[in-house]
């Protein structure tokens, strides 16, 4: 199993390497090999703005937002021993597509970085409300509905700012926003990234023996010694900031939290634990495939991310619905 | 051994086991037995300390249960709860390995796959668990709970989907390690079989402990009748023999 786990992680990390240099010479100014060349021994000359201020940094967050949603949706299916559970359920990304609105109304959002940090933001104070929450509450039912709660209340909200909008560019412009893209992003948004996964580095290892033994149960999990408290806390902690900081960076983003770790499970890994790492890394190549096709498209710039990861995704989770009530009749 | 004294659960307002006081002895095998609503699951999960509403003294071999942290607890002893749910595809080694705590890899795969033999399934090791039947993927949770060890095996009616044959065969395998120096509390509804297998019957009724005792003694005419509604007589080798022709009207 540990085996076979290091070896799909490695091939799905080697793939988003490589997607991610392929990805470099991908974009609307066609640059030669001269242009590469110059780029790399002149960082400040305009082919090497290209490369390194505009290209790099698109592909770093595409690959760094796909590897948020992946490890977040693993862990969240996995808390919830749920297969149909992916970030989004528990609310936080309402949240920050909420606070992205607010800072784009307030007209902020010519300020560099002030829409992702307001959808930070908002993001982090939902996680606060989820942590007091799960601290009290450690049940998975309750957690839900939370979740459907706190999703109900920013998408109200949200539509009171659409309502309250200023014009319709502003409207237009919070649209664009949330049906998500990485396009022109910076090396913040990619260092928010890096931050996003270094939580998940520092928490995930936290949650091996407690998602394990969730596998038969609450009660079996606890009478193994498991802290059901703890561990739903730090499964909480992480997919929130991962969802959230996902959303901040790169807007909604459908569909690759659930589909990721379903991807890895169809490649033969079933244990909870276990499919967390190589669900970010399979998360990192669909979004920068999903991104490349974009760029390749001829009508590259009408296609909002978000909307073509739904796209794909949405057939496949009709597919896992269809195939999930198959095994219940 | 286990000590229970004056223990109260409550379930929202209801109390479902009143002012219960026992003593588990350690190398037997304890059967409880009760009507549907007796309180049989809630004072297993008493005993392995899952619920917190609780009250009263219980102490693991003088230890008090609630001083003990969760890890000393599950070195203790294990529980495998009424509910059989397995949430994810795991091969069956894989489900009987996380029994395994305090081993890593081979050692534990090797440990799983001897517990699979005690369940009559060690060619079905590397089978997913969702091709089992029911009572295949039954004889894994058991095997499972084996695999830790434990000096205390808490069993909320294990022989749910078992067939006859391994009805009994699970009931021999833990008779033998109660005999090993473990002790087994074991909840089961099939009072035949816990009258032969059982060193000790707790007859539970509303909460109460109504009768303990040998088998024998405890399924006295007047139990059987008001606990059970039914009337039965013991023939050799603890075999009771239900009589259907005689049942009298409910608290008769």
């Amino acid at each position: 199993m540990r085996v076979k786990s290091l070896s799909l992680a490695g091939g799905l990390l080697i793939s988003g390497l490589v997607l991610m240099g392929a990805l470099l010479i991908v974009g609307d100014v066609p640059l030669s090999g001269a242009d590469y060349i110059e780029a790399i021994t002149h960082p400040q000359s305009l082919n090497g703005e290209i490369v390194w201020g505009i290209r790099l940094p698109r592909n770093l967050c595409a690959w760094g937002v796909g590897a948020m949603l992946g490890v977040a949706g693993a862990v969240m299916q996995g808390l919830l021993r749920n297969p149909l559970a992916e970030p989004g359920i528990l609310g936080v990304s309402s949240g920050a597509g909420l606070g992205a609105s607010v800072a784009i109304v307030l007209g902020v959002g010519l300020v560099p970085f002030a829409v992702e940090a307001s959808a930070l933001l908002v993001s982090l104070m939902m996680s606060a409300v989820l942590m007091a929450f799960v601290a009290r509450f450690p049940d998975r039912q309750a957690l839900i509905l939370l979740g459907v709660g706190i999703s109900s209340l920013c998408g109200a909200l949200m539509a009171l700012v659409f309502n309250l909008s200023p014009s319709p560019v502003t409207t237009t412009e919070i649209l664009g926003w949330l049906m998500g893209s990485v396009e022109n992003r910076s090396w913040q948004d990619a260092a928010l990234c890096v931050a996003g996964l270094a939580v998940a580095v520092g928490l995930v290892p936290r949650l091996r023996a407690g998602l394990r033994l969730l596998t038969l149960g609450e009660e079996t999990a606890q009478s193994m010694g498991v802290n059901i408290r703890h561990v739903t806390l730090i499964g909480v902690i992480t997919a929130s900031v991962l969802a959230g900081l996902s959303v901040a960076v790169a807007g909604i983003i459908g569909f690759v939290g659930l589909a990721a770790p379903h991807f890895v499970r169809a490649l033969g890994l079933r244990d909870p634990y276990g499919v967390i790492w190589p669900s970010g890394l399979a998360g990192g190549v669909m979004v920068l495939m999903a991104d490349g096709l974009i760029r390749v498209m001829p009508a590259s710039g009408d296609i909002r991310l978000g909307v073509l990861t739904s796209l794909i995704g949405a057939p496949l989770f009709a597919l896992i619905a269809y195939k999930s009530a198959k095994s219940w009749a | 051994m286990i000590d229970i004294h004056n223990l109260d659960i409550d379930m929202g307002r209801a109390r479902v086991v009143s002012n219960l006081t026992a003593r588990f002895e350690t190398g037997r095998l304890h059967a409880i037995i009760g009507p549907n609503g007796a309180g049989k699951t809630s004072l297993l999960k008493a005993v392995c300390g899952l619920l917190p509403s609780a009250t009263g003294a219980i102490r693991l071999d003088g230890h008090d249960l609630t001083a003990l942290s969760l890890r000393e607890r599950a070195r203790l002893m294990a529980y495998l709860p009424q509910e059989r749910a397995i949430a994810w595809d795991l091969k069956a080694i894989e489900v009987v390995a996380l029994g395994c705590a305090d081993l890593s890899g081979e050692d534990s795969l090797k440990h799983a796959q001897q517990q699979l033999e005690v369940m009559g399934l060690s060619d079905k090791a590397e089978t997913s668990v969702f091709s089992l039947s029911g009572g295949q993927r039954a004889r894994v949770l058991l095997a499972r709970l084996l695999a830790t060890e434990a000096k205390i095996y808490c069993l909320d009616e294990p022989l749910t989907a078992l067939d006859p044959a391994w009805q009994r065969r699970v009931l021999e395998v833990f008779k033998s390690r109660a005999a090993q120096g473990r002790t087994i509390i074991v909840s089961l509804h099939d009072i035949g079989l816990a009258a032969q297998f059982a060193d000790d019957l707790w007859v539970l009724d509303h909460g109460r402990l109504v009768a303990n005792g040998e088998p024998e003694a405890a399924l006295s005419d007047e139990v059987l009748r008001q606990v059970f509604n039914i009337t039965g007589t013991f023939a050799e080798g603890r075999n009771l023999r239900i009589d259907p022709q005689a049942l009298p009207e409910h608290g008769a």
